[in-house]
């Protein structure tokens, strides 16, 4: 014979199994579980292929039957198998693991690099379940790894005048601009020399006139003006991407040939939301700083009521009223804005420091109107990416 | 809702619930019991015996469904684990469900016991119900046994060494049986053990089964290193450091049947690689004691 208490303490004791189940997975599933994510690269340019690795260790005895991973990167970055994303503002990624007790999964996403930019993942959102399905456990947890995009380099016949125009100015210029402050040698006297030059001890030991040869100046080099400004009321990201393209090339042709460049932009760095500037300088180290650079400039600018960035009409009135004799440079701007107040900013600035050109980013079809020899019409196609 | 339309939603309409349904279906028989129909059938036990089915099979449904959901939510997404999740959840749910049948057996043995001796409790308080007229729970009396001493009567004394025989027999039986419990215990948990670390190649992630920390070496090499250095011995840590160093390439020397001692010339690598010695603590260890500041020499 059985008592009729019999139901109630079977459902009791259901309602306590599955209480229990849901409390032991939500201590524990977290336990000794850890979600490494990182890049295999630091860097990569536009267009390439890099991989990204999911590493999730679940170190204890207790199962977990399914495991959301989520995390989110800029837009910018395709992976490859599209299936686990959502692109709005953002790139919404969620992977899905199931972990055996004392088990690792790597799981390795390729990804291609669209667009340049700096991709960083500071965070995972993690989301487990119970067994029974009853229950989810969310966790976010800290992570770093970030990948730097940079800009694909141009391959143009039509970069060659204005840098063949440039480097030969450069050359020019540091013949004809010797720094008396770098002594190279002494030689005869020759006809034309000043007379400032002459070697008056020298010249007494030998007895024939001696003067000084100084080496050409080293503070001579190349700032690239790059404009983040808009010429039009509607704002043109592919225009400005060339704009940066051609800023990474000019960048890395010259330094190639050993001639200092810098970067002054009205862009803001997304890492700092500070404007970045690039001292001149010709190196490897300094070539990775530039398109470190580039890769960080968001190139959506603002006026001067917005975040404070200044507009490249007045970056170029301040260097047209400094000093060239100070700082000698060649300018090269780059820029969507064919307006006229930067058209007289530029013309200023040429007078200043003769040699300096000026890069127009436009449409097909589209014209500038400016007749000069320093001004290079640049024309990007539809669709180009 | 009229009793028809009850009726539908409950089997038509929401399937997935009908199993709520089904928990009132056990109940029924049990009171179907009590009301004396069918009086040749056990209703009563076959009613509480089958809720108590009722509820492990929830248990499993619960798991089933829920994962058949999630599977079935997912099923777009790229890399779905599915097999791995079908196959943690079915390990996971076999063995919960043996620690819930047991958990409910048990409840439902200890808890009408509990109800009863509450109940009598109560009613030697109130002094209105008396627990004896009617027992709740498993109170069936066995019928009388028959007398069969007499049949006995002329039967002889068992012999002592049949006794010592039977008693040995109990023993090497009860050992026999053990064993076998055993060793299937052994070959069971052993066969578990592959099955959750057996490599499987079902998507393009990569697993790698960790050793539990239970079961990992306590003594690391630098550990058991240190213990072999505290010799009892009045020398000074180098000095004990360079005998133990000593002592091994020695021994490779031996091992490899070089004849020639080992030279004092020889950096630490050439000679361990001579006497194919593989020791990185007391590698290390020696290289201090070697080339420190402390003390200066040769090797030995």
């Amino acid at each position: 014979m059985t008592s009729v208490f019999i139901f109630p303490a079977i459902l009791l004791a259901m309602a306590l199994l599955w209480l229990i189940q849901g409390i032991l997975w939500n201590r524990l599933w977290q336990k000794k579980l850890s979600v490494e994510i990182s890049f295999h690269q630091t860097c990569a340019v536009e267009g390439d292929l890099v991989s990204l690795t999911e590493i999730i260790t679940n170190d204890k005895f207790l199962p977990l039957p399914a495991l959301h991973v989520k995390f989110q990167t800029r837009r910018g970055l395709t992976f490859l198998e599209q299936g686990n994303i959502r692109t709005t503002d953002q790139n919404y990624r969620s992977d899905i693991f199931s972990c055996m007790p004392w088990q690792q999964i790597r799981r390795t996403l390729n990804i291609r690099c669209d667009l340049r930019g700096y991709y960083r993942i500071d965070q995972i959102q993690l989301t487990g379940y119970d067994l029974l399905w009853s229950g989810s456990f969310v966790e976010t947890c800290p992570v770093s790894t970030a990948l730097y995009v940079y800009p694909h380099l141009i391959d143009s016949a039509a970069l060659d005048l204005p840098l063949r125009q440039l480097t030969g100015e450069y050359t020019a210029s540091r013949a004809l601009n010797p720094d008396p402050f770098e002594f190279r040698s002494i030689r005869d006297y020759a006809w034309g020399d000043p007379i400032r030059t002459v070697n008056w001890k020298a010249t007494a030991r030998t007895g024939d006139l001696k003067v000084n040869v100084f080496a050409p100046t080293s503070s001579l080099h190349t700032v690239i003006l790059l404009d983040a400004c808009g010429y039009r009321l509607w704002d043109d990201p592919d225009l400005k991407e060339e704009a940066v393209r051609l800023c990474a090339t000019l960048v890395d042709t010259l330094t190639s040939q050993g001639i200092p460049t810098g970067i002054q932009t009205n862009g803001t760095d997304c890492l700092t939301g500070e404007i970045p500037y690039l001292e001149a300088g010709a190196g490897a180290n300094h070539l990775q700083a530039a398109m470190e650079l580039l890769a960080r400039l968001d190139m959506t600018f603002q006026d001067i009521q917005g975040n404070g960035s200044p507009s490249m009409e007045s970056i170029l009135s301040a260097l047209s009223e400094k000093n060239s004799d100070m700082d000698p440079a060649y300018y090269v701007l780059i820029s969507v804005n064919r307006s006229d107040s930067m058209y007289h900013a530029f013309d200023r600035l040429s007078h200043c420091c003769p040699g300096s050109q000026w890069f127009v980013l436009l449409r097909p079809g589209e014209t500038s109107g400016f007749a000069s020899d320093t001004i290079f019409e640049w024309e990007v196609p539809y669709g180009k990416t | 809702m009229g009793k028809r339309k009850l009726w539908n939603w409950w089997t038509a309409g929401k399937h997935e619930r009908l199993h709520i349904l089904t928990a009132f279906f056990f109940p029924l028989l049990y009171a179907l019991g009590f009301a004396g129909l069918f009086a040749n059938l056990p209703l009563r036990e076959i009613g509480a015996a089958g809720f108590f089915i009722w509820s492990l099979v929830v248990l499993l449904h619960q798991n089933l469904y829920g994962t058949r959901r999630f599977l079935d939510h997912f099923s777009g997404t790229d890399r779905l684990p599915s097999r791995q999740i079908q196959q943690i959840s079915a390990a996971c749910v076999l063995l919960f469900l043996l620690i819930s049948g047991a958990v409910i057996f048990t409840v439902t043995l200890f808890f009408p016991r509990l109800c009863d001796f509450l109940a009598a409790l109560l009613a030697k308080r109130s002094g209105t119900f008396d627990l004896s007229d009617e027992p709740l729970f498993f109170a069936e009396q066995s019928p009388e046994q028959p007398d069969l001493s007499a049949l006995a009567e002329n039967a002889a004394a068992t012999p002592a060494w049949v006794t010592l025989v039977n008693r040995l027999l109990e023993i090497l039986a009860v050992l026999f049986l053990a064993a076998i419990c055993f060793f299937i215990l052994v070959q069971i948990s052993r066969r578990l053990w592959h099955f959750l670390t057996r490599p499987r190649d079902w998507d393009d992630d990569e697993r790698i089964s960790l050793r539990p920390a239970l079961f990992q070496k306590k003594k690391t090499d630098a550990r058991k290193t240190r213990r072999r250095l505290r010799l009892p011995t009045s020398m000074s840590e180098q000095e004990r450091i360079r005998r133990l160093y000593r002592k091994q390439i020695t021994a490779g020397y031996k091992k490899q049947g070089l004849k020639d001692p080992p030279a004092g010339w020889m950096s630490p690598e050439e000679l361990e690689e001579t006497a194919h010695v593989q020791d990185e603590p007391l590698h290390s260890r020696y290289e201090n004691a070697r080339y420190g500041n402390q003390e200066k020499g040769s090797h030995f």
